[in-house]
């Protein structure tokens, strides 16, 4: 198995607060890798440095022996790490299928002045953009709602199309922030299919945040646990489920460690 | 030397103008989140309507007391202050829960509504009016440099205002729930504060000052009309955004930044003079892209 | 009969300005509309175009420029600099001012776009109400800047700038401006700078270099403001500094929002109608700009999207099935299969 990501002890601190303290992770290609923890641990911290939101006061971030960190997020995108939001993010006003060309613009030829004119060159161009679209939106059942604005859709489809928006960057990590965060056990297992989809049709490496212990432990194949910004515990499911820091982390916090 | 200390004390009296006015400015966008092109012209309501009180008053008796002077004062700010309330009740309050643009034309629109229903009224008109001397003219040397008793007053009551205004925002329950409003009006309307009368009082308060503004701008140049707020106004945004826009002592500080940079600036070159505004604004958003002041709010990811 | 959808696209609407062109000189004719009309038809063409100008930034992007006036000004001088001062019409042959004309509008588009990119580059990292505040300071800057320039008349201004525009011209502009800003906004960059408008750190996160695509929709704003005001200044053959205040610039605002950010109709709209009513209410004297200032009030209450409330002409908007017109399914399928 290949190391695609290299994370070496990254740390951000925040005036006096330090949010992730040591965060290191060898994310290996094909791997689905969760971050669990409580609430305020840090999770989605983690994600911001990793796609370049924050920039973390110390560590690396290597991909592929280049270290990205200091590189804008859009940079971080084009070197192939994509990602969901915890609160979706979807471009509101703009429908579904344009929503997934906005996240083409990375990969897009068209040139400023053929589009100007919309030459034939530029109608080709779109022309094929919205087929590959399409394609795509087939693919996970959103086809029908295409031309719907995406502020219209039902909460999973928004979830949903903020998933295939990141698949349309290619990428070679996806990562998602509570992908399943306030959807019922229909929806929830929706997802988990999707993912394992995702995973095997295109051998998708994933990094996933969540808080539903039933949806992330079947899916994992490692686990690493932060609380107030440390990792506590590392291991594959079965492992993390027994560990005592484990559950005293989430204690009292109506979490059931024992899926 | 003696230059610099008279340019000094010009640049204080016009920085003394231009803070009042900007304070408006800060409170409304602090604690409404507008930005109300329309608060120049709150100025031009008090310079004006106290033009019309004096003569008011000095057709019954002749000449002016000081509580005379004091009463004209205080009814061209509370006058004022009224008019900004009805403005923001008719004009912006509908307009809360939209886009920021929309309340901006609006403003706007309010702005060339002020300015040209004064001038549509034949007892007013376009023509500008000279302003009455409110406050009496002694002049004090000091080693070569020449402080009026206008000035002086004019500086002292300036700084009152701001004082009070200071205490009032910082030191009472009033004050208190305008912070609230202005950081997070959904905790605040939670917090059982009621968002309307703060937004009101808001008004109240910015459009009163911007009179006192207007009527220590008139004292200085004794020419009103109703076009005057204009151009001030947009001088008194630039220093509240320098100085850091929300932020009270903020306005303040712009206000006297500009008024004296200004009041240098025109004694080089009158062009010079026109421009420094903006250039003191650009140097200082380069290196503090907040205003001197201000602190961008942090959007969550 | 069905008109098919490639002639309704292109002929049709050049057609129909065509046709509105014709039906005004008509009118003209007859006496019924006169220079006054062709003139107030002429502002509001150069006001369309400033209005789509700053479509681009305010409405499409999402940008806070509130002093467009600059780059109008810039244009202006930067055109009539050359059409009067350089290559005036004394000391060229007849046949060469049309040439002339068109390239000067070239330059002072280029003059506008330049000075454009230089300022945005460092200012469109600036947040909402702070990039407002430099763009109100750029454009009284240039205004004071310009009232120093004695070649070019300082404030008093420059006269005497040779009236090439006429109403043809303005419509032939008015049109070819309708038609770039359409296609860029169907296009990758106008998508760019929707997702920018709409979720800035979403756009960044998919890959979208926003500080680059600002700046690109800022510099192409500032080319169209530029020649419109090259338009602007042979039309009026008097220019000076004051001209292109902050006034214009909000008048540009009201234009923009009163007929509807992020739509190109409301742009037309927008220009047209309020270029035209204080002119159509001259005849209340001094009551006409409250009547006016009441008009816009209650439009921003009562249509706080804009009198077209985000509608577009069908000739304005391109909509996906199009892509698909002319083309069989096989091409469709090839384009599938070749993956």
């Amino acid at each position: 198995m290949t190391t695609l990501l290299s994370i070496k002890n990254l740390t951000i601190k925040f005036g006096g607060l330090v949010a992730v303290e040591d965060f290191s992770a060898d994310v290996q290609e094909g791997e689905l890798l969760a971050i669990i923890g409580p609430n305020g641990a840090g999770k989605t911290t983690v994600f911001n440095m990793l796609t370049g939101i924050y920039k973390p006061t110390s560590g690396t971030i290597e991909m592929e022996g280049k270290n990205l960190v200091g590189l804008r997020p859009n940079q971080f995108a084009a070197n192939g790490l994509a990602r969901t939001f915890q609160n979706i993010r979807l471009f509101h006003n703009a429908t579904v299928v344009d929503n997934i060309k906005m996240a083409y613009t990375l990969h897009s030829s068209e040139k400023f002045f053929p589009a100007l004119l919309r030459t034939k060159s530029i109608v080709e161009q779109e022309r094929e953009l919205d087929i590959e679209v399409m394609r795509l939106l087939k693919i996970f059942n959103l086809d029908q709602q295409a031309d719907l604005l995406s502020k219209n859709l039902p909460y999973g489809p928004q979830r949903k199309l903020e998933i295939v928006r990141a698949m349309m960057l290619k990428p070679k990590i996806l990562l998602l922030d509570e992908p399943v965060a306030g959807m019922n056990a229909v929806e929830i297992d929706e997802i988990a299919s999707l993912i394992r989809n995702i995973r095997e049709k295109f051998n998708m490496t994933i990094i996933l945040i969540e808080h539903h212990m039933n949806f992330v432990m079947p899916l994992a194949d490692r686990i690493k646990v932060l609380d107030f910004g440390k990792t506590i515990a590392e291991g594959n499911p079965a492992e993390i489920q027994r560990n005592p820091k484990v559950i005293e982390a989430y204690l009292g916090g109506g979490y059931n460690a024992i899926a | 030397m003696t230059t610099f200390f008279q340019l000094l004390i010009y640049g204080i009296q016009l920085g003394s103008v231009y803070a009042l006015l900007a304070l408006g400015y800060t409170m409304v966008y602090g604690i409404v989140g507008m930005i109300n092109f329309a608060h120049g012209d709150f100025l031009m309501i008090g310079a004006l309507s106290t033009v019309f009180l004096t003569t008011a008053f000095t057709n019954t008796t002749g000449t002016l007391s000081v509580l005379q002077v004091i009463a004209i004062i205080l009814i061209a700010m509370i006058g004022t202050g009224l008019v900004g309330v009805i403005v923001e009740a008719v004009a912006y309050k509908p307009l809360r829960d939209r886009p920021r643009m929309t309340a901006l034309i609006t403003a706007v629109g309010v702005s060339m509504f002020l300015q040209n229903f004064p001038r549509a009224l034949p007892f007013i008109g376009p023509n500008p009016r000279p302003f009455p001397r409110l406050f009496p003219l002694i002049q004090y040397n000091i080693g070569g440099v020449t402080i009026t008793s206008t000035q002086l007053i004019m500086l002292v009551l300036s700084l009152l205002l701001m004082i009070i205004l200071y205490y009032v925002v910082n030191k009472t329950p009033l004050g208190a729930q305008m912070r609230a409003v202005s950081m997070d009006k959904d905790a605040a309307l939670l917090m059982g504060i009621n968002i309307n009368i703060i937004i009101s009082m808001t008004f109240f308060i910015g459009a009163a000052l911007a009179s006192s503004s207007g009527i220590f701008y008139a004292s200085i140049y004794p020419q009103v009309d109703v076009y005057m707020g204009g151009w001030l106004g947009t001088k008194s945004f630039i220093a509240a955004v320098l100085g850091g826009i929300g932020d009270i002592r903020g306005a303040m500080l712009g206000g006297f930044i500009l008024g004296i940079s200004e009041i240098f600036a025109t004694s080089i070159n009158s062009n010079l003079g026109y421009m420094i505004g903006f250039i003191v604004l650009i140097l200082i958003l380069l290196f503090k892209p907040a205003g001197l002041l201000g602190k961008f709010s942090i959007e969550k990811v | 009969m069905k008109i098919p959808k490639h002639l309704s696209k292109g002929i049709l609407p050049v057609l129909g300005f065509a046709a509105i062109y014709g039906l005004i000189m008509l009118l003209k004719s007859f006496g019924i509309a006169n220079n006054y009309h062709i003139q107030i038809l002429m502002f509001a063409g150069v006001n369309i175009m400033m209005t789509l100008s700053l479509n681009v930034v305010n409405g499409f992007t999402g940008q806070f420029s509130i002093g467009h006036a600059g780059f109008m000004s810039l244009g202006a001088y930067g055109s009539a600099i050359i059409t009067t001062l350089i290559l005036k019409p004394s000391v060229i042959p007849s046949s060469m001012q049309i040439p002339v004309f068109l390239m000067s509008l070239f330059i002072g588009g280029l003059v506008a776009a330049l000075v454009g990119f230089l300022i945005g580059l460092p200012t469109l990292k600036l947040k909402g109400d702070y990039l407002a505040i430099v763009t109100l300071a750029f454009g009284e800057i240039v205004r004071a800047g310009l009232r120093l320039v004695e070649p070019i008349g300082a404030a008093r201004g420059m006269i005497g700038i040779p009236t090439y525009a006429n109403l043809a011209w303005i419509f032939a502009f008015v049109a070819l401006t309708l038609f770039v800003v359409r296609n860029i906004i169907y296009s990758r960059y106008g998508r760019a700078w929707i997702a920018i408008r709409d979720n800035e750190i979403a756009a960044e996160a998919m890959g979208i270099d926003t500080t680059r695509y600002k700046i690109i929709s800022f510099t192409f704003s500032a080319f169209i403001a530029g020649v419109a005001g090259g338009l602007y200044a042979h039309v009026v053959s008097f220019i000076q500094p004051d001209t292109f205040s902050f006034v214009k610039s909000s008048d540009l605002l009201v234009f923009l929002y009163a007929g509807g950010s992020g739509s190109l109709t409301g742009s037309i709209v927008g220009a047209l109608l309020l270029t035209a009513l204080p002119e159509a209410l001259r005849f209340l004297a001094s009551w006409r700009l409250v009547i006016y200032a009441l008009v816009l009030i209650i439009v921003m209450l009562y249509r706080p999207k804009g009198l077209v409330g985000g509608y577009e002409l069908p000739f304005l908007r391109i909509r996906r099935k199009e892509l698909y017109e002319g083309v069989t399914e096989s091409t469709v399928q090839d384009a599938e299969e070749g993956e």
